[in-house]
Order: C-alpha cells, then structure tokens, then sequence
C-alpha cells in the first residue's frame, strides 16, 4: 500500500516538474509573466513529491515488504535497522531516487535563497532544473521503477544487502557523492538563463560560484570516502584504483574546481566568461558522463550497478539533450559577449588560465583513458584491454607539478600584472627552509630518502609557504594576520589541503611495506621495524554473520598493541568477506589482512605498513572544509 | 605586434603545449599500460614474459598448494585448451574450484603463467562478462 | 577565428554522443545474439534427482521454459514463489538447469520449497551454462516446439517481465501451430 503511494508521489513529481520544466515555452508564447511565477511553486511541490515518495521506500524497508522486488532483491530480515535505511540506495533503482531528491534539494536551496531576484532569472534557472530532474523521474519510472511489485507473490525473505555495503562509510558515500553530482547542476542552469537573458554579469558569475563550491565541496568529501572505504574495507591496502567508476567522480571534480576558479576572474574582472560557461556545462557533462559509464553496463568494473544497454540508451538520450542543447545555445548567442581586457602573462589572469587549462586537459586526458578501452574495442572487433594505473600516475604527475606551482604563487600575482616580486624571494626561501626541514624529518622515520619523496616534499614546502608561512611573515601584527587568515581562510585552507595530500600520497607511494607471510599460532614476523605477532584464532557472531578472527600483536619501540583481521561469513548470501585489521597512528597505518590456513595452525596473513596514509584524507577533508568555508562566504555576498 | 595578440599568441601558444604534452604522456602511457586479455586458446598469439591478463575457469582438483608456504597452483580452461597458473601470494575470497577468474601476469618460456595477480571480483559462481564471452566464442 | 572556437565544443560532443551510442548498440545486440534463434544446444548430462543422464532429445514437452538455478543464489528464492504459479497455472512446462551446485543441497532445498520442474539437469561443471552464455543464476529461456531458444531473461522472472518478454511470444507460437 505504501509502495503504491510512493509510486504515485513519483508520477505526480514527473508531471509537476515537466510543468515546471516547459513552462517558460508558454511564457514565450503568451508573454504572460505568471508562467514565470509559477515555476517557483512548482519546483518545491516536485521537493516535497519526492521527498514523500522516498520517505514511503524507506517505510517500505522498514517493514520488510517483499513484496517490492527492489526490495526483495536489496535486504533481508536478518539485516540490522540502520543497513535496512542504507538499503534505500544500495543499488540502482534507489539510489536514483536519492540522485533525484539531492536534485530537488538543490532547487529549492536556490529558490530560497534567490527569492527576491531577478523574476526572469530566477524562473529560466529553476525551469531547466526542473527539465532536469523531469529527464531522471522518467528515467527512473520507464527503466528503473524502485516500487515495482512482485505481486501477488511475496516471498518470505529477502535477498541481502551486498556484505560490502554493510558498513557505514559506504552508506553515507552515495548520498555526499550524488549531492556533488546533482549540484553541478545548478551552475549549468544559470550559465543557460545567462545565455538566454543575456545576463552574463559578475552577479551570475557570482551567484554561480557559490553553487560550484557547494557542489565541489561534497564531491570532495564523497570521493575521500570512498577512498577511505576502499582502503579499510576491500582488504588490498589499496586507497585509489583508477577504476572507471572512480575516475566517473574524478573527472568533474577536477572541472568544478577549474570552474570555480575560473569564476573568480569573471566576478571580479568580467573575464573568461566563455571559459567559465563551458566549464559549467562540461562539469554537468562529466557528471551525467559519469552516470552513464556506471549505470549502462559498458564498462566492467568492480561496482558497476546494472548490465543494462536500455538503460544506456535513456541516460545517452538524456545526455544528448542537455548537453548539445546548451552547446547550441552558447554557440549561438555569446557571439556578443563583451569583456576585453588587457593582461600581462605574469598576472592573476594569465594564471587562472593556464588553470583552467591544465585542469580541463587532465580531466580529458583521464576520460580518455577511461573510455580506451571501449574504443579499443570497438576498432579491434572484440578484443578487450584495460588501461592500468600507471597511465593515470604517469600523466598526473607533470600536472600535479604545474598546478602546485601556481598554487604557490598565485596569491602574489597582481590583476593585470605583476609589479612587485619580491614576493619570489620570499616564498623560495621558506619553502627551501621548510623542505630541508621536512626532508629531515622524514630522513629520521624512515631512514632513506629517494627522488619521489623529495618531490613530494618539495612540492608541500612550496605550497604550504606560499599559502601560510609568508603570510605570517609579511603580517607584522597578530591583528593583521588574524584578518588576513580570516579573509582567506577557505583557500587556504583547501591549499593546505591539497598540501597535505600530495605529501601524502608521495611519502605512501615511495614508503609503503607489504609481505605476504605463513605464520604458526605464535610466530612473529618483522616487517620494517615492527614486530607482527600472531597470537591465536577465534571464532565468533555478528548481527547476521559468523567471524573467524585472528588476533595479532603489534609491537613498534615502546608501542604494543592487539588488533583483529576477520573473515566473515555472511549468513543470508554464503559470501566470505575479508575485514583487514588496521590500527591507525599519527605517521602510519599498520594493516593485516587474514588469508587462509595452508598447513595445521599455520595462517597466511598480508602485512603492510603504509605511512602517512591518513594524511591523504586529512588533506582531503581540509580541501572540503576550505571549500566550504568558500561557500560560506560566498553566499554574504548575494 | 599588438601586445593583445601577443597575449593571445601565448595563451594558444601554450594551449597548444599543454595538449602535445598531454597526449605525448598519453600515448607513451597507453602503450605500455595496455593489458591485453587471452583465453587460454588464444596464447599463441601472446607474447612471452610481457604482462598480460588471463581468464578461464578454474579446474576442478587442480589447486595444488605448497605446504607451509603461500606457494598456489591451478589449471584454469576455456574447455578447448588448459593452462598452468602459478601464483604466489594470498588468493582472494572468492578464489575456488569452478569459480571464473582473471589473472595478470606473464608466460613464462615453459608455458606456464606466472601470476603476479589474481582477481575474483564477483561472487563466486558470477563468471565475469569477459571470460564468459571468450569462453562462449570458443563454441 | 572565435565563432569556429565556440562551435567546436558542440562538433566534439556531437561525435562523442554518436560514438557512445554505436557502441551500446553494438553491446545490445550482442547481448541478445547470443544464442536467440538458434538450436538449443546439445548435452550430456545427469538428472539432479538421480544419475539418469539426460540430453536434448529428453527436452520433450515444448515449447518450455528452462530456469537457471542454485541453492547459492538467493534472488532463484525470490522468483521461486512465481516458477510455482507459472507450473500450476499455466500450461507451460518448466525445465530446470541447477548450475554449479551441490546435488544433495539442491535436493534439499526443492523438497522444502517446492519442485516447479518436470525435472532438473545437474550442470555441476557449468557445461551447459557455458554453451547457452549463462552469466549466472537466475535465468530463464524459451525453448520452442523445435528446439529453438526464442527468449532469453537474466534475473529474476517477475509477473511483468513474463508479459513483457515471454507471454507474447508464447502466444505468437501457439498461433502458428493452427
């Protein structure tokens, strides 16, 4: 009964936000502004519809009603409370309603927040939104219908939740990852109202970058933790696979973060508008892109959702739609964009542009390498390759190198040019000072050093003095470093962020230990400088499965401790999980996976020691916070 | 020249740059990253001691373990030709007899391959969509 | 030189999109042209019930249904409860074809839940499965009165994709009988 419910709500939202989504086409033809006024109305009657109807599939859950095949396929009674709620969009029918009510969020966080703006504006912006969000309803009702019976048959239980959502990071990933998606939506629906009323000005420039970050911001948060997840729960140590379904959030990421910038320079100096229009339909792009790559079956990949050309179809449909239609539109009617400026190279402007051109360069250079394989494919009749990781760090790194650098010095450049550089001084020797001081530091832990880890390390010196040292530096009062930090604090923030992160990734790239070893019920193996205990197996029970942990010791100097690596078996389905044990400290993580018994009481375990890990997600999370300090202070402006 | 064409000189100037170095970046990457995937019959084509990936299904009885060591190997089949798989390290979860897996690694000049990796993504008895197609166009 | 520049991004989507859809259709129809239309194939196997082998000639009473099945997989359990209305209900004959599983289980769990089968192959290696392309379980064929596969369904068989894909069908070929 409730299912039916929700599935009304759902055809109800289609046919409310195609009002919502065309009527602009009457106002056009009848010039009456209430075509304009009702659209706001409209769109948050789509919110609440939505909002309602997923609320009924949650219900649903709750109740254990097998009778909705999504549902029956998705969970199980055995399955805890709080697994049943992430159940909602464990998989493709439910998760696309999640995608959808992020959507409608964002909407209506617009509306409230442009209210008494621009009624033209306001309207054209919330109207393509709601084309939007018209385009994945139909989609999810004609393909994808999470309240589909199995009437009148309803078996007894359930299938279960797949083990390897059963966790909580992976729970809060998807809804974080489809705000940033969805999000970028609403860029792309202001860069079209823009083009439309021919408001191209800094108050869209600014009202834009406000939504860039937000959608940024989570897309950031959402990408860390499912990196973090990645790294704890699939047992391998590894933290990034260059999986296409990774690389499906990567991609706009790294275009939201060249459109924001890139806004800054239109805000400020009306310039890069075209840049700046592009970017927010090539982000939009990259993010349905990216829908369509996991969604459609074309590519394998370890959490590729449904094996589905149909499905293929509608989304490449969809994206055919928005994407030439708004490419049509800039074609056509930025051909009198005014803004031109002169700039020196050595400037803010010229700065922003090699930004925006290196960060767009290796987004497509990554979307390549993702769609290689299909292209391989379909030239060598049949013959399937994939493209490994070394591509991906092999072409990011010259990247990296540019875009720290920048990073470094983009603070001291002046708008139209630059007439001071001491500022080159300054900055070469903190940074110089503070890599001779890292470099040391890491000398000590680890006793060695190699080229990786001097670019690592150089690239966080120059970064963390060009965005914090020589500001304490130059301020000559705590006052004045107080206001100046306070100014900035976002990007600094987020620099430090990326700062952090890049040390990181260098130092566990270059340092990271790992052996796969057979260990006798208490034998002990050294790895590195820390001794791995093996202490005994024991067996035990979880909510819905049963565990054979192995209890191993960790000793390192004046450090002891005891963690567990597990083998799960889960009840419902009869799949094994392995759960690696980590135990997390400052400077490094130590992680044991458990194998299998190869002789009596002998157990394989994999040892690894990865130092500086946490730093990767410290930085992440800085880089988030920055972005939406940005935010923040970004909407005092409107 | 005008300093404004200049400047635009520059910016397309390094445009062009940026892409001749990514795509120079790109192709030296791809070329060496590129994994093909054989069936077991289709090794003739493979070359020797370069990295490669196999798939097949694993035979039944034919996991034979070292004791004491971590030392695995196992015959995996398209049901036409067979192939030796040695492998040194832990197998994943869903590695077992009947199972359809994906191996990276290189032939060795006896013929046998070399794991350095072994993949079971799926469950178990989910024989993943490229070795079912290789092993149904066997036929 | 700029008005080029602005269409450029819309000639390279327009390329991208074309290419994308190619290629998915490329994947449809291979995806159907597995085995739809063709004989079904030959085989030589025992019955999960005993050791009488069984093959193709056995498949008598068409047109049928084939189910692919196991005790490992959990969503069979969900269309379960429909394999057994379609049996008493309809006059359709379903065979099954228990993939990679273990016999005694198999028996087992068919006494507790119900027999929907005239009779069930036992496909331990997956012999079978490999010739029909089965990915995994559950899935479900239409065999016709000459032996042809005329629809295949990977997943679960629900009251709507039985009208959808296979009811039509049906009643296609019981047309053409008279």
């Amino acid at each position: 009964m409730i299912a039916e419910i929700g599935h009304l709500l759902l055809i109800g939202s289609l046919v409310v936000s195609f009002l919502a989504g065309f009527s602009p086409l009457l106002r056009f033809l009848t010039k009456d502004d209430f075509f304009y006024e009702v659209i706001s109305p409209l769109n948050n009657l789509v919110f609440l519809l939505i909002f309602l109807s997923f609320v009924s599939l949650i219900y649903s859950f709750l109740i254990d009603d097998f009778s909705v095949a999504y549902i029956a396929n998705n969970s199980n009674t055995l399955l805890p409370v709080y697994y049943k709620l992430a159940a909602t969009w464990g998989a493709h029918e439910g998760s696309l309603l999640l995608w959808i009510l992020c959507l409608c969020f964002w909407s209506t966080s617009y509306f409230f927040l442009n209210r008494k703006k621009d009624v033209e504006f306001v309207a054209l912006t919330l109207s393509v939104l709601n084309q939007i969000i018209f385009a994945f309803i139909a989609f999810t009702l004609f393909t994808s219908n999470p309240f589909e019976r199995l009437l009148p048959i309803a078996p007894f239980e359930g299938a279960d939740l797949n083990p390897l959502l059963q966790d909580f990071a992976f729970t809060i990933h998807p809804p974080l990852l489809y705000l940033g998606y969805s999000g970028l939506a609403v860029p792309f629906a202001l860069s079209l109202s823009a083009l439309i009323s021919k408001k191209i000005d800094s108050i869209w420039a600014r009202d834009a970058r406000l939504w860039s970050l937000l959608s940024s911001g989570f897309l950031t948060l959402g990408i860390a933790l499912g990196s973090w997840w990645a790294y704890y729960e699939l047992g391998w140590g590894g933290w990034w696979f260059w999986d296409p379904v990774e690389n499906a959030a990567f991609v706009p990421w790294l275009i939201s973060v060249a459109m924001f910038h890139s806004l800054i320079v239109t805000e400020r100096r009306g310039l890069y508008k075209n840049w700046s229009i592009l970017l927010s339909i090539l982000a939009f792009a990259a993010s349905i892109l990216g829908t369509f790559l996991v969604r459609s079956g074309i590519l394998t990949s370890v959490h590729a959702f449904a094996l589905d050309p149909e499905r293929g179809v509608f989304i490449l449909a969809i994206f055919a739609y928005f994407i030439l239609g708004s490419l049509i539109f800039y074609s056509i009617m930025n051909n009198k964009l005014p803004g031109r400026s002169t700039y020196n190279m050595i400037s803010k402007e010229f700065g922003f542009l090699l930004n925006n051109i290196l960060l767009v360069i290796l987004a497509i250079s990554i979307m390549f390498g993702t769609l290689f394989p299909l292209i391989y494919e379909a030239i060598y009749d049949g013959e399937q390759i994939s493209v490994g990781a070394p591509y991906y760090e092999v072409l990011i790194l010259p990247f990296a190198i540019a875009l720290s650098f920048l990073q470094g010095v983009g603070l001291y450049l002046g708008w139209s040019s630059t007439r001071e550089f001491n500022f080159l001084n300054r900055v070469l020797i903190e940074s110089f000072s503070l890599f001779i001081v890292m470099s040391l530091l890491v000398f000590l832990i680890f006793g060695t050093l190699n080229w990786g880890t001097f670019l690592a390390i150089a690239m966080f010196s120059w970064i963390f003095s060009g965005n914090f040292i020589d500001m304490v530096y130059q301020s000559s009062q705590v006052k004045e470093l107080k206001l100046v930090l306070l100014r900035r604090l976002g990007m600094i923030s987020a620099h430090l962020g990326t700062a952090f992160l890049i040390l990181g990734v260098g130092i566990v790239t270059t340092f990271s230990l790992e052996r796969e070893v057979v260990l006798q019920k208490g034998e002990s193996y050294q790895l590195g400088s820390t001794n791995f205990v093996f202490k005994e197996i024991r067996e035990s029970k979880g909510p819905n499965y049963s565990v054979r942990s192995a209890a191993i010791e960790i000793r390192k100097g004046g450090l002891v401790d005891e963690i567990s690596a597990e083998k799960r078996n889960y009840l419902a389905s009869n799949q094994i999980l392995t759960e690696a044990a980590i135990k997390p400290t400052l400077l490094q993580d130590y992680y044991v996976t458990l194998g299998d018994q190869v002789g009596d009481g002998k157990w394989s375990f994999k040892l690894q020691i990865k130092p500086f890990i946490r730093w990767i997600w410290f930085g992440a999370i800085l880089i988030a916070l920055g972005t939406f300090v940005s935010s923040f202070r970004q909407t005092k402006r409107l | 020249m005008h300093p404004l064409r200049k400047q635009r000189l520059y910016v397309v100037l390094s445009i062009l740059l940026g892409t001749v170095i990514a795509a120079l970046l790109v192709f030296k990457g791809l070329s060496e990253n590129i994994n093909l995937f054989y069936s077991p019959s289709d090794l003739q084509k493979a070359q020797i001691n370069t990295q490669i990936r196999v798939g097949g299904m694993v035979r039944k009885d034919s996991i034979i373990r070292v004791e004491n060591s971590l030392r695995v190997s196992f015959v995996i089949t398209d049901f036409e030709e067979d192939l030796v798989v040695n492998y040194d390290g832990i197998l994943p979860d869903l590695f077992s007899e009947e199972a359809g897996i994906v191996a990276k690694g290189k032939i060795n000049e006896e013929g046998i391959f070399v794991a350095n990796e072994v993949l079971a993504k799926h469950d178990e008895n989910y024989m993943p969509p490229e070795v079912a197609k290789a092993l149904k166009d066997k036929k | 030189m700029n008005r080029i520049t602005h269409y450029l991004p819309l000639i390279f989507f327009i390329f991208l999109i074309i290419g994308l859809f190619t290629f998915l259709d490329n994947e449809e129809s291979d995806l159907r042209s597995v085995l739809l239309d063709k004989n079904f194939p030959d085989f030589s196997l025992s019955k999960l019930e005993n050791q009488e082998i069984v093959t193709k000639n056995d498949l008598v009473e068409l047109p049928s249904l084939l189910n692919v099945w196991a005790t490992w997989c959990i969503a069979c359990r969900v269309e379960h409860p429909y394999l057994m209305r379609l049996r008493n209900e309809s006059t359709i004959n379903i065979y099954g074809l228990n993939y990679k599983d273990d016999r005694s289980k198999a028996i087992n769990l068919l006494d507790q839940i119900g027999d929907p089968y005239e009779f069930s192959i036992f496909d331990h290696e997956g012999i079978l499965a490999i010739d029909l392309g089965v990915y995994g379980a559950p899935e479900t064929f239409l065999i016709d009165k000459s032996g042809i596969i005329r629809v295949r369904h990977v997943g679960v068989l629900t009251p709507e994709v039985w009208e959808e894909k296979f009811n039509g069908v049906l009643n296609d070929l019981k047309e053409d009988e008279k």
